[in-house]
């Protein structure tokens, strides 16, 4: 099963790597709802949606899982610099609340969300935004990338 | 709250709010009501929200342990277990043979306790008021087994870097096994008093049916997405610190309604107890902690791990910038994709069934909020 | 004819004050039963095992304010409680306890039970409505139509054991049942009806959705504090007593039983002995079953309970014309 996944995410443009059973794609924006559509042809189903503040803006990392097997997929795409990203959850159901969430503690904007309204902070901390950091504290995303991966799986485009 | 209300239909809006005898934790769902039935419901979350992930990045990796048991406070060892895990990982260390398999005594006795206080308050929301009480009975002996280990009744400090902070000595060996005999002998208790009650039955056969594709696309795992009929738990699916090496049985619903996720609970804690059993028996000895780093710092990059909570997939994700404090640190809950599916299932469903069927996802709210 | 009326007057009393000596009797049995069938003690703390509980917390209702909420109907919710005791209070009159204990012997004593017990629902309505409240608003719509549903059946069987009897009056129909309960004398299936029927009359577990704890926080009773609260308390336990006592007289024989000495007296105490073990048969019910949800209660009263009483009647009409 994982193979043909990793066929599938390499041939619809991702930069794809797999240890063992868990899989690791960089993507760009543009592709980011082929490949969406290729796990969940898969069947796999949404863990999570989150974000990482970094100097290059915000990485959006979404992990999907295998019910009967152990391939677990992470994806990681840039946002665009204004913050906004496309919303996955036309594709996947789960993911809205996820997006919510991001959305509160990051501002990011999704695109073709149904319903972005807060959902873990209050109204009036609506723009709190409580996980960005401070630009003292953000680091590049070579920073966060392991030393003998280099490939460039956490760039910004 | 308005109290909109046509009053030449039957709609009213009905505010089902954060403090209400039925709802686990602090949760306030918003409902349109055509009468007695529901139109529509939003969930309005974060009455329990404590920023763990921000509190994760303000303090060193190894102190976040004790946050772990307190995100879901029902069923804390996993959440320590899937962190444990994700660090030992990270940071390649070997985790001691005796510290696994305490691990998964531990994590299997806080699985019990929390399926029991579920049963015991899902009955509750149904009308009984009897079997609760059955089970706190039962839910204070392992109770008591898991103070003696970890030292606390609920929010456990018992999983660490590199293994588990204590042994076990060997009269908590015998409690343990009596606890097996015990909980063993009491599930025909609850066979004749809520099983085969036909009243229990009539309100639970046929109810809050989701289907396992439904399931899958929002993301709800554990006893949910079993009970629609997909074996998928994580300790047989992809085994994690130990759980390969022992025997055990997944059990699945058929239908999907809210007597199957009850059955599959409470087949589950038949199948935990034989893994404690099983555990005890091959118990080696050893160290129950590896040596560890004074101060953990994970090499740049991320990791994740995954474990089966009691209430689904608890995957930890974090990001490492080298130092010693997490960049990003994700928990994922398993009630948050559990509940994601309640709004679309309850279009329709009397009050009683929307009651029933809240009752039957076993959430903790402040699991979701974190 | 003064002493008629003396004794009328001395009767109505003792037996209002039964009623609420019952009620806290009642009350302390159903919380040391509660307690022992979930494994715990129940109250022990006040006076010996905890008997002195419900006069203490009597005491205490009665000095709590009666808190009327600003947008309830002041006139019609103070008076809901007060409604609600009188039609379970009066059924007691014609009741008889002993053959010489009884308030006033009717001659249709049945139908005047059955009547006044009708006003019942009333009450919950009333006292839903003037809360102005929507869960209380729903737990008075549930409780109507399931006290109208459930009255039915009650009426049937009763009617098949005056047909049995021959006679209206209550006392008639305990003395014809000298030689067997009716019990036992084919009205088994009715007894059965008449208590299932009877604990939903009540709105008691399993049909106590009217004040459904986790879905409607207390439904009909949910703003009622301090006396108000007392009172339907004290008129839910009597209607319980009623309802047992009713069943006691139609099918378990009344005071009939083995001789005592003084026995137009003392043969009231089978009475309450049959009508006590029929109450804590509903407080063990109470406490074992879950709630049933509302369309199966409905869905249960007319397509199972009435159909069968209707069968009932028409067997025990077909039996005693031959």
């Amino acid at each position: 099963m994982p193979d043909t996944t990793l066929m599938a995410l390499k041939a619809a443009g991702a930069r794809v790597r797999a240890e063992g059973s868990l899989i690791e794609a960089g993507v760009d924006t543009a592709i980011l709802k082929r490949c969406a559509l290729v796990l969940r042809d898969a069947g796999m189903y949404p863990v999570f949606m989150t974000a990482v503040h970094t100097e290059a803006g915000f990485m959006l990392c979404y992990q999907f899982a295998l019910w009967d097997s152990p391939c677990r997929v992470l994806v990681s795409t840039p946002a665009k610099n204004d913050g906004r990203a496309v919303s996955l959850t036309p594709l996947f159901p789960g993911l809205q609340w996820h997006e919510r969430e991001a959305r509160d503690m990051f501002g990011i904007i999704f695109e073709n969300h149904p319903d972005l309204r807060p959902l873990l902070l209050c109204d009036e901390d609506r723009d709190l935004q409580p996980l960005r950091k401070d630009p003292a504290r953000l680091k590049t995303p070579e920073q966060l990338t392991r030393a003998e991966h280099t490939d460039p799986d956490e760039q910004a485009p | 709250m308005n109290g909109s209300q046509d009053t030449r239909t039957f709609r009213m809006h009905l505010n089902l709010g954060p403090q209400h005898p039925s709802t686990h934790g602090v949760l306030q769902l918003e409902l349109e009501m055509y009468g007695e039935y529901v139109l529509g419901i939003d969930p309005v979350l974060g009455y329990g929200h404590r920023m763990h992930e921000k509190m994760a990045e303000q303090r060193p990796w190894q102190a976040f342990f004790a946050n772990t048991p307190r995100i879901d406070y029902a069923c804390g060892l996993p959440h320590g277990h899937c962190y444990a895990l994700m660090l030992e990982q990270a940071l390649q260390i070997e985790v001691p043979p005796r510290a696994l398999a305490l691990r998964i005594i531990a994590s299997e006795l806080n699985r019990i306790a929390s399926h029991l206080l579920w049963v015991g308050a899902f009955l509750l929301d149904l009308g009984a008021f009897t079997p609760i009480l059955y089970c706190f009975d039962d839910r204070e002996q392992a109770v008591d087994i898991l103070e003696h280990m970890t030292g606390s009744r609920l929010t456990h400090p018992y999983m660490c870097l590199g293994g588990v902070t204590g042994d076990i000595d060997e009269e908590t060996v015998v409690n343990i096994r009596a606890f097996i005999r015990r909980m063993r002998s009491r599930f025909q208790i609850y066979e004749r008093l809520v099983t085969n009650n036909v009243i229990f039955i009539m309100r639970t056969r046929g109810v809050g049916v989701i289907a396992a594709d439904m399931a899958r696309a929002y993301g709800a795992t554990g006893p949910v997405l079993r009970g629609s009929g997909l074996s998928c738990d994580i300790r047989t699916v992809a085994p994690y610190g130990g759980y390969d090496g022992y025997a055990f049985e997944v059990p699945t619903g058929e239908r999907g309604d809210c007597l199957d996720r009850y059955r599959v609970r409470m087949e589950e804690m038949r199948q935990s107890l034989n893994i404690i059993g099983q555990a005890l028996e091959r118990l080696p000895g050893g160290p129950v902690r590896a040596e560890v780093p004074r101060k953990a710092a994970p090499p740049p990059g991320q990791y994740s791990c995954s474990v089966e909570g009691a209430r689904g997939d608890v995957t930890y994700w974090a990001v490492s910038d080298g130092s010693d404090t997490p960049y990003r640190l994700k928990i994922r809950s398993p009630c948050m994709g559990n509940l994601s599916l309640l709004p679309k299932l309850c279009r329709g469903m009397a009050l009683a069934d929307l009651i029933a069927t809240l009752g039957s996802l076993d959430l903790v709210i402040p699991e979701i909020d974190r | 004819m003064e002493i008629e009326a003396l004794r009328l007057l001395v009767s109505v009393t003792l037996v209002t004050a039964f009623v609420f000596a019952n009620a806290t009797v009642m009350g302390y049995l159903e919380r040391k039963l509660a307690g022992h069938f979930q494994r715990r003690l129940g109250p022990m703390e006040v006076g010996w095992h905890g008997i002195l509980q419900m006069p203490v917390d009597g005491i205490k209702l009665l000095a709590k304010r009666m808190v009327v909420p600003v947008q309830a109907e002041g006139l019609l919710f103070r008076l809901a409680p007060v409604i609600s005791l009188s039609p379970v209070l009066l059924p007691l009159i014609v009741i008889p306890f002993s053959p010489v204990l009884q308030v006033v012997d009717m001659q249709v004593g049945l139908i005047f039970v059955l009547a006044i017990e009708a006003f019942g629902t009333i009450a919950v309505f009333l006292a839903g409505w003037s809360t102005n409240n929507k869960y209380a608003m729903i737990g008075a719509m549930r409780s109507v139509a399931q006290n109208i549903a459930y009255e039915i059946p009650i009426l049937l069987v009763a009617l098949a054991v005056a047909l049995m009897a021959g006679s209206f009056s209550l006392q008639e129909i305990v003395r014809s049942q000298a030689k067997l309960w009716y019990v036992v004398n084919f009205q088994l299936f009715g007894f059965l009806i008449y208590l299932v029927a009877g604990l939903s009359e009540c709105n008691r577990a399993p049909f106590d959705l009217p004040e459904a704890e986790s879905e409607l926080t207390a439904g009909y009773l949910t703003e009622y504090s301090g006396i108000g609260f007392s009172l339907f308390m004290i008129a839910e336990y009597t209607h319980m007593f009623t309802i047992c006592c009713l069943a006691t007289v139609l099918f378990l024989g009344g005071w009939q039983g083995p001789e005592l000495p003084w026995q137009a007296y003392s043969s009231a105490i089978w009475f309450f002995m049959k009508a006590y073990a029929l109450m804590f048969v509903m407080i063990w019910v109470r406490w074992t079953f879950p709630r049933v949800r509302y369309d199966q209660l409905m869905k249960f009263a007319w397509k199972y309970l009435i159909p069968f009483a209707l069968v009932n009647l028409l067997v025990t009409a077909l039996v005693v014309y031959l």
